[in-house]
């Protein structure tokens, strides 16, 4: 036989068996090894108390505790003592022609079993065996259930769940239920339902938030984009420079326009009747503009509108502010005011929350943003002016204080995390070397050339989606419960994040499949970036984005019944704790809420979906 | 504005009016449903804004950026890994291989449901009532026969396996006697068409191959478990592989009568089918009316009397017999009077419902996430890992099944018409005409699944499935949060990195 064939032909029949005998040998292996470690073992799911608990649980998750009976009893006490007393005793007591022992009459672990039997019962007569706790505030916690035979006996096995060793003996109720009448919803199903909304809605919010996020990301994230954007070092390294002055000029206008808002938003009628006046402003001077672009020519546009879209921003960011501040009043009268659709004033108050909280932050990365493309496009017009070693000494010059400056900024950032004994080691020596260095570097380079920064950012983005979206959204809802405490709240803001990691991705991947025709077209029209994306790939994204964006709200409605079990709210919550406390009827409620809720949602979603793609 | 255009056709596009007032509807709409949903999940951008809270995130942070990945020297050397890090090594092992396990048991027990699943193979599948009913009786025949003959074939092994090292030669004899049944004499399959005799013979020969074929099977399995022990002992640190001839040894011991008795249900709902349809296509009108509606009040009455069964077992009933006897009595003739009353040639689309019933099941099984499936597998099987495998592998066995089978929905219908057109079965159609077009997608989404559970597998801990998550809660809940840092990273890392390789992976298979 041949064991050394020529490239390019199929293998020899020796070396094909050997290679599958190995690739058989390591699949075994593989899963040999991974039987141990996950602990597989078909004995224990059929040792008998291990069957008979489940099967115990399933009898119950198959009585769902859907409605409310007002039940009619008639019930016999005995005591239970904890601990036990030597020697061991039972306990007896009759009443009405029925007879109940309990043997032996105490418990000192919960492993202890307890045998009740009675008789003198009506045939086939029902009830439950509660247990009074020690102590007035204790609630009676059910232990067991009984059913008699056709001639009235039973007998029942049954532990404790909990045991509280007190002084004085402890009541064990026996209630037989007489009669029952239906009355309404259980308390479980009440508790389900209102849970199950929340569960919804946190969803829904995350979804919303996680969408609306998570576009501008894709396009930063999307590889055929970015590729095109390239920098000289000149521009790339002014631009690093001016980033934290367009910051800070962004963030003291956003506090100077909260400041003016709250001042102007003091007195509610002033302030809605400015806030009206300015919303107006911007509304019609928008129209006139948009009005004159249909007609004049773009050179026609900017001479006879040369400050009105500045007018426009700066009312309709007043107006903003004011807003935050009078949306807050108003919010707070309609909460009282509107009854049951309070919620509404409350939604006007988070608003205006998120406004007066977020304006800062959000004219912050605005001026960074509007700063990095200033001085990129200065940096740039300096390469295009100059030549030769002026323009070699003036990109050095720029890069030392550009690359310096963004050094001394993620060492403050690392310093904030991790508190270094000696700051200077971490910002400012750093900064100053390797501001030199790379400044120097830099004068090597020719000026002109272009570097793939749209690549880097894109690496970058792509690298932090990524790990984000590893990150399960239950492990992220346990930082978020440490910050914003227990409830939805915790857990949408955790779904929100996953939603933004995952969406971002799916929705770049969208933008790098779009097609490349109508983006050339658009181009040679010679239109900017903006416009290329507005015209050219918005149009080819929005079929699929909407899809996604559904799919996501399919995940998310799943893990939002789940996240409740690190305290994220939702009906989690009080799943786990019904199936902790063995209460398995009012956990079936859930499950099955759980069901058909999402296969609902499931269905509307994919037909949703059908309709609008 | 143009409110005279109000009175336009239905058919043509509506009004500026009418959109506008849409419009303005849908935003109010919008507007209701978001205040209310703010409310309802308590958003509240105070809360995060505390600055105690604040602090409490900082420091958390802070902790979280400095992972106790290892323990220092006097001199601060770093002199190895930490308990944290050997903890978490140890335990996202056992996380890769529980979303190993889950995926491939799931993906074996997705893929034959899915083709019960599918519309399209399900559709065609239509049958005289009589057909119907005769198979509902003798599916409990089936399941019983083969699963007690099974279960005294194991037994029968188990006895003979007492005998040791004879044992092992009287296990190789019957698989050779299997061996010889099936090679010695005429061919089992011929083209031509064999008379009434020998197709009887035919059978009895299968049937006693299988028999000892399955008795060495038994035999080997009863041995497996003894040389499973032995081997876990002598092998040290390969003592897994001894572990897992014992897993496997016990799975067949336990689970084949099991199999057999659906394997069984399946042959009888089959020959059943057959043998009504062909019955009742021999027959004239009247007497085909009289046989239809005669096994449909037995058919019906067996499989409702099954039926009550199963709830009586689940809900201990006071009076069983209104829930088993009597309805099959009531079901069995109503349902025997419309066999009466039909055409007994008449097809009915018993596919469909068959279709109809899978998917409801495996739409309903997916919707609950398989955290919660775990409580329960927690509550059978105890705290540990065997429990998320179990938990996952359901899930995936129901979300799959539902995926293959739409796979199985969008095959090309040309290779099956093409098929068919050579006069082969329903069997054939599937091995030679389906299969070989679902095997891509089939893979894709199986590794699809791999990367969801390995990500489930990580948090499923939390409900004590074993895995790393059962630690880093503990961690989280015991605010060691350097620890629970290194346990976040390698989560990160391993998740991140298994998504790059099975995209990597089924790029190249497809």
């Amino acid at each position: 036989m041949k064991s050394r064939p020529n490239k390019g032909q199929p293998a020899s029949p020796l070396r094909r068996a050997l290679r599958n005998i190995a690739i058989g040998v390591g699949v075994f292996l593989l899963y040999a090894y991974a039987v141990q470690v996950t602990q597989i073992n078909l004995r224990t799911p059929l040792e008998p108390t291990r069957q008979e608990r489940v099967i115990d649980m399933l009898r119950r998750l198959g009585r769902p505790d859907l409605l409310a009976y007002d039940t009619e009893v008639q019930a016999l006490n005995l005591s239970l003592i904890t601990p036990c007393p030597e020697p061991l005793r039972g306990g007896q007591i009759s009443g009405d022609g029925r007879t109940i022992t309990l043997a032996p009459n105490c418990v000192e672990t919960t492993q202890d079993r307890l045998v009740m039997s009675g008789e003198g019962y009506p045939p086939n007569a029902r009830g439950i065996i509660r247990w009074h706790p020690p102590g007035t505030e204790a609630v009676a916690r059910q232990v067991a259930s009984f059913r008699a035979d056709e001639d009235g006996r039973f007998v029942v096995n049954f532990t404790m769940p909990d045991v509280r060793p007190s002084e004085e003996a402890q009541r064990i109720e026996v209630e037989e239920i007489i009669g029952q009448t239906l009355t309404g919803l259980s308390n479980a199903s009440e508790v389900t339902l209102s849970r199950i909304v929340e569960t919804i809605l946190m969803a829904l919010m995350a979804s919303t938030l996680g969408t609306i996020i998570a576009m501008p990301l894709s396009f930063i994230a999307a590889r055929n984009l970015m590729s095109r954007s390239g920098a000289t070092l000149a521009g790339m390294m002014s631009a690093l420079a001016v980033l934290p002055l367009g910051g800070f000029l962004g963030r003291q206008l956003g506090i100077a326009l909260t400041w003016a808002g709250a001042q102007i938003g003091n007195q509610p009628w002033v302030g809605l009747l400015i806030f009206v006046l300015l919303l107006g402003i911007s509304v019609v001077v928008t129209r006139q503009y948009i009005a004159a672009q249909a007609e004049a020519s773009s050179i026609d546009l900017e001479t006879r509108f040369a400050w009105q879209p500045y007018l426009v921003t700066v009312a309709a960011l007043l107006a903003v502010a004011i807003f935050g501040q009078i949306g807050l009043v108003g919010g707070e009268w309609l909460r009282e005011a509107l009854g049951i659709f309070g919620f509404l004033g409350g939604f006007l108050v988070t608003l205006a929350d998120i406004v007066r909280l977020l304006l800062p932050t959000i004219l912050m990365l605005v001026g960074a943003v509007i700063a990095v493309s200033l001085g990129s496009r200065y940096g740039e017009e300096i390469n295009f002016r100059i030549e030769g070693t002026a323009a070699r000494l003036v990109t050095g010059l720029i890069t030392a204080v550009g690359s310096g400056l963004t050094i001394y900024g993620f060492g403050l950032f690392l310093n904030w995390l991790y508190q270094f004994e000696n700051v200077h080691n971490w910002t400012t020596y750093p900064a100053i070397g390797f501001g030199l260095l790379l400044g120097l570097l830099a004068t090597t380079v020719e000026p002109r050339r272009e570097m793939p920064i749209g690549l880097g950012i894109y690496y970058l983005v792509r690298g932090i989606l990524n790990t984000l979206r590893s990150i399960e959204p239950l492990i992220m809802g346990i930082v978020f419960v440490v910050w914003v405490g227990l409830g939805p709240f915790a857990g949408m803001l955790a779904l929100m994040l996953h939603s933004i990691a995952d969406l971002g991705k799916l929705f770049s991947e969208q933008v790098e499949n779009i097609a490349e025709g109508p983006l050339e077209a658009v181009t040679a029209t010679g239109a900017n970036r903006v416009q290329t994306i507005v015209f050219a790939v918005v149009p080819q994204i929005v079929p699929p984005f909407i899809a996604f964006a559904f799919y996501r709200w399919d995940i998310n409605v799943r893990m939002s019944t789940i996240i409740g079990f690190i305290g994220g709210g939702g009906i989690g919550l009080v799943l786990q704790q019904n199936i902790n406390l063995l209460l398995y009827r009012q956990a079936s409620v859930m499950i099955i809420a759980i069901a058909v809720v999402v296969t609902v949602l499931d269905y509307v979603s994919a037909k949703l979906r059908n309709r609008l793609i | 504005m143009q409110t005279e255009a109000n009175t336009t056709n239905t058919n043509s596009t509506p009004t500026p009016f009418v959109k506008s007032l849409r419009t303005f509807l849908l935003v109010i709409l919008a507007v209701v449903i978001y205040a209310y949903a703010v409310e309802g999940t308590r958003i509240n951008l105070q809360t995060p804004m505390e600055p105690r809270r604040q602090d409490n995130l900082i420091n958390v942070l802070r902790l979280l950026a400095q992972p106790d990945l290892f323990i220092y020297s006097a001199q601060g050397q770093i002199a190895g890994l930490s308990e944290a890090s050997l903890i978490t090594l140890e335990r996202i092992v056992e996380t890769v291989f529980m979303a190993l396990m889950a995926s491939t048991i799931g993906t074996m027990i997705a893929i034959p449901i899915s083709f019960v699943a599918a519309r399209n193979l399900m559709e065609p599948v239509r049958m005289p009532l009589a057909g119907i009913t005769t198979a509902l009786i003798a599916l409990p025949i089936g399941g019983f026969v083969l699963g007690t003959a099974v279960s005294f074939l194991v037994q029968l092994g188990e006895q003979i396996a007492a005998l040791n090292w004879l044992a092992l030669l009287l296990a190789l004899a019957s698989f050779a006697g299997s061996w010889a049944v099936v090679k010695l004499g005429p061919e089992l399959v011929t083209t031509e068409s064999p008379t009434p005799a020998q197709t009887a013979i035919a059978t009895v020969r299968v049937i006693a191959a299988v028999t000892l074929g399955f008795l060495g099977l038994a035999v080997l399995s009863h041995l497996g478990l003894v040389a499973g022990l032995w081997l876990e002992e002598r092998l040290g640190l390969f003592g897994f592989i001894g572990n897992f001839i014992f897993v496997l040894s016990d799975f067949f011991r336990l689970v084949s009568p099991i199999l057999a008795m659906v394997l069984g249900a399946m042959v009888g709902i089959s020959m059943g089918s057959r043998v009504g349809q062909e019955i009742v296509l021999g027959l004239e009108m009247v007497p085909g009316r009289l046989f239809t509606g005669l096994v449909s009040v037995v058919g019906t009455a067996v499989c409702i009397y099954g039926i009550g069964t199963g709830l009586n077992w689940l809900y201990q009933f006071n009076d069983p017999a209104w829930w088993t006897t009597y309805p099959a009595l009531a079901g069995g003739l109503i349902v025997g009077l419309i066999g009466f009353s039909v055409d007994p040639r008449r097809p009915f689309p018993v596919g469909l419902a068959v279709y109809n019933i899978f998917r409801t099941i495996l739409n309903l099984t997916r919707s609950i996430e398989s955290l919660i499936m775990a409580i329960v597998f927690v509550i059978w099987v105890g705290v540990g890992p065997f429990a998320g495998v179990l938990a996952l592998t359901l899930h995936t066995t129901a979300a799959l099944g539902k995926l293959f089978s739409e796979q199985v929905e969008s095959i090309a219908t040309g290779p099956v018409e093409g098929v068919i057109a050579t006069g082969a079965n329903r069997l054939q159609m599937i091995a030679y005409a389906v299969v070989p077009q679902v095997v891509p997608p089939f893979i894709a989404f199986a590794f699809y699944r791999w990367d969801i559970n390995v990500r489930m597998s990580t948090i499923i801990g939390f409900v004590g499935g074993g895995g790393i998550g059962f630690v880093l809660s503990q961690n989280i809940n015991l605010l060691r949060y350097q620890q629970a840092s290194v346990m976040m990273i390698a989560i990160a890392l391993v998740v991140a990195s298994l998504d790059y390789l099975s995209s990597k992976v089924r790029e190249r298979i497809i």
